[in-house]
């Protein structure tokens, strides 16, 4: 049995039981619906244990985290997620344009992008999203608190 | 019949006009981009373009989703020939033979073959189109709850079944789906449901934060975890672009053949462009009568694939926009794109709301030509973008989703669901679950809900009103059908691929 496949498992259950608590807070008519998706998706979940189960006592539990994670770049990963959750932060306090100006610089400027081609991404960027998204869609982009 | 030409008439007058040609020129162009960029799907692209067309026409709007559609598939044939890298998984066979070509000096000849067979296949499904979409509806008018509760399962069934490596898994990611569905107010008794008072959860889970986080974010996760791989250089081409009469010709029977398999695979909820390809590929190798040439640049090769994959276009829009049920994951975004206006897939997109069903048909007719002429002419200009970094793309699509999901109730929570569903898409791209089947369990999720509750409410909660019609037992067939095709598909795919 695969290591990856024991925490979709995992997972599934888990989400099932995370419903099925909020559920009993439901009014009874609301209840049923969502108990029976729950329902399925438990009974999905426990036919394919039971498919691994045979695997599970043939060869214990595999760790395939090497296939699955082939050439995984933690690093770069998790950096990349830490400025993209930075800059949700960041976004209600800054604005928009500065936030991504911030944003672009930065991320670019790890992943080692030429200066000439940051700069023409931020131009070029820019430009795209201020006349698509502010003149055209005419979508009120957050300001931020600070220049409020 | 008049009736049906007039419609078709006066959909061409609408298409015509300079907005919406003007909108299926630059959704052509932004298609063909990310269909030539390496990494890029025709779903990303069309998730992330769907919040520019929310305050405009819905015609227009589904013209700028179905050109963007035809122009990635086709896109990924420019980097398949000239680098030897499909743009999308849907230009893999082309890569064959394309790239071959272009190693014998002859890159413009493969660029125009795949342009002129990507055009007529795409045109030659809209036959396939306008004349299959109103007679499914037609059928779909005689659905009542119990039919439409079968139809949202037998949706659910066929795409977690075949577009899944494992069926199991795939059934998984859809009920995740179902499941997440449930989230806003009751539909029948008006109780919010898991939304832990937060009222941006009291309409249900938007489904275009959904699609750009699932579809768009999760390639940002995806492209980030790897090494930013360097493009090779384009092959330089001076050749005429172009074809002689000859060679028009002698493509004109392989063109027939494709269009005839890719609207087959279109039509059949599950499969898609990337099966076609292979398909049309196999099929021209079969009927060559220069069978010596396939693996060493044929141009019947190129022709096969290309063909059939953008014949799959306008048949896998038939069952979307007719029954609600996608063809494959990006016709599951065009779908998300229809609900986002307003509109319900079925009936009355061909009754209530013909004048946009039959404008979007004419635009997307007209889309093909622009993809001829966009294709023709800008080719060498495409070959230079397909070697955009990873490194630009990266940070680049991740301010377009975030922009993107903001801007539809301007509301900064749905940003941050965006992105919890770009963290679910990566992960269920990792450990193998369905990012096409979570969210055809969004989307469908509520169709079936009011479906079984209607009908329960209606037989005094007996449940034989579920199986009370001929149509249901059909139904009932087809949602069989759907557990068993991956089978079939399997080993097609397999037998193809070998």
């Amino acid at each position: 049995m695969k290591l990856s496949d024991s925490l979709v498992i995992l997972f599934m259950y888990g989400v099932c039981l995370f419903f099925y608590i909020l559920i009993g807070d439901l009014p009874e008519d609301s209840r049923t619906y969502p108990l029976t998706i729950v329902a399925g998706l438990a009974v999905l979940t426990t036919c394919f244990l039971l498919r691994q189960i045979p695997l599970l006592f043939r060869s214990g539990i595999r760790n395939d985290f090497p296939v699955v994670f082939d050439a995984f770049l933690g690093r770069q990963f998790f950096v990349i997620c830490l400025l993209c959750v930075a800059f949700l932060a960041l976004l209600p306090i800054t604005g928009f344009y500065v936030t991504a100006l911030i944003f672009l610089i930065l991320a670019m400027f790890f992943l080692r992008v030429p200066l000439p081609h940051l700069c023409a991404t931020i131009a070029v960027l820019g430009a795209l999203i201020y006349v698509v998204f502010t003149l055209f869609l005419k979508v009120p982009m957050p300001v931020g608190t600070l220049f409020q | 019949m008049p009736d049906s030409l007039n419609l078709i008439a006066m959909g061409f007058m609408h298409a015509l006009s300079p907005v919406n040609l003007l909108a299926m020129f630059l959704a052509t162009v932004v298609g063909i981009v990310i269909g030539c960029l390496p990494g890029l799907s025709a779903a990303m692209g069309v998730a992330l373009l769907l919040p520019v067309t929310f305050g405009m026409d819905p015609a227009t709007g589904l013209i700028i989703l179905g050109g963007v559609y035809c122009g990635a598939i086709f896109g990924g044939s420019i980097s398949a020939i000239l680098i030897h890298t499909p743009g999308t998984p849907a230009s893999a066979a082309t890569a064959i033979d394309g790239y071959q070509l272009t190693l014998q000096g002859k890159a413009a000849k493969a660029i125009s073959v795949a342009c002129i067979a990507s055009f007529f296949g795409g045109l030659l499904s809209c036959i396939s189109l306008y004349s299959f979409s109103p007679l499914l509806a037609q059928l779909a008018m005689k659905f009542k709850s119990p039919e439409y509760f079968w139809l949202s399962l037998f949706g659910l069934t066929i795409i977690a079944g075949v577009s899944s490596e494992s069926m199991l898994k795939g059934l998984m990611s859809g009920f995740l789906g179902l499941l997440l569905s449930t989230v806003g107010m009751d539909p029948m008794e008006g109780v919010p449901r898991f939304t832990f008072d937060y009222s941006i959860l009291d309409s249900g889970i938007n489904t275009t934060c959904a699609l750009i986080g699932l579809f768009s974010m999760s390639q940002v996760l995806i492209l980030a975890e790897k090494s930013i791989a360097k493009r090779a250089k384009p092959a330089a081409f001076t050749g005429r672009i172009g074809l002689t009469g000859k060679e028009i010709r002698r493509l004109s029977p392989t063109v027939v053949r494709s269009w005839i398999i890719g609207n087959l695979v279109g039509i059949l909820p599950g499969a898609g462009a990337s099966i076609a390809c292979f398909m049309g590929y196999n099929e021209a190798k079969r009927f060559s009568k220069h069978k010596e040439e396939f693996g060493h640049g044929s141009i019947e090769g190129i022709a096969g694939s290309e063909a059939a994959n953008n014949a799959v276009t306008g048949g896998s829009l038939i069952p979307t926009l007719t029954l609600g049920i996608p063809g494959e994951s990006v016709t599951a975004v065009l779908m998300g794109g229809l609900i986002i206006h307003g509109l319900q897939p079925g009936p009355e997109l061909f009754t209530t709301y013909a004048n946009m069903t039959y404008t979007f048909f004419g635009g997307f007719v007209l889309i093909q030509f622009c993809m001829l002429a966009v294709g023709l002419f800008g080719c060498k200009g495409f070959a230079q973008i397909a070697r955009l970094s990873d490194a630009i793309l990266i940070p680049a699509i991740f301010l377009l989703c975030v922009v993107g999901s903001y801007a539809i109730h301007n509301n900064y929570q749905e940003v941050v669901i965006m992105l919890l569903f770009g963290f679910l898409g990566w992960l269920s791209h990792k450990f193998g679950l369905n990012q096409a089947a979570i969210v055809l369990g969004l989307i469908l999720g509520p169709i079936g809900e009011k479906g079984l509750r209607r009908a329960l409410m209606l037989s005094d909660g007996d449940p034989s009103i579920l199986v009370s019609t001929p149509l249901c037992w059909m139904l009932v067939g087809l949602c069989v059908f759907g557990l068993l095709s991956p089978l079939l598909m399997g080993r097609m795919g397999h037998g193809l691929k070998k």
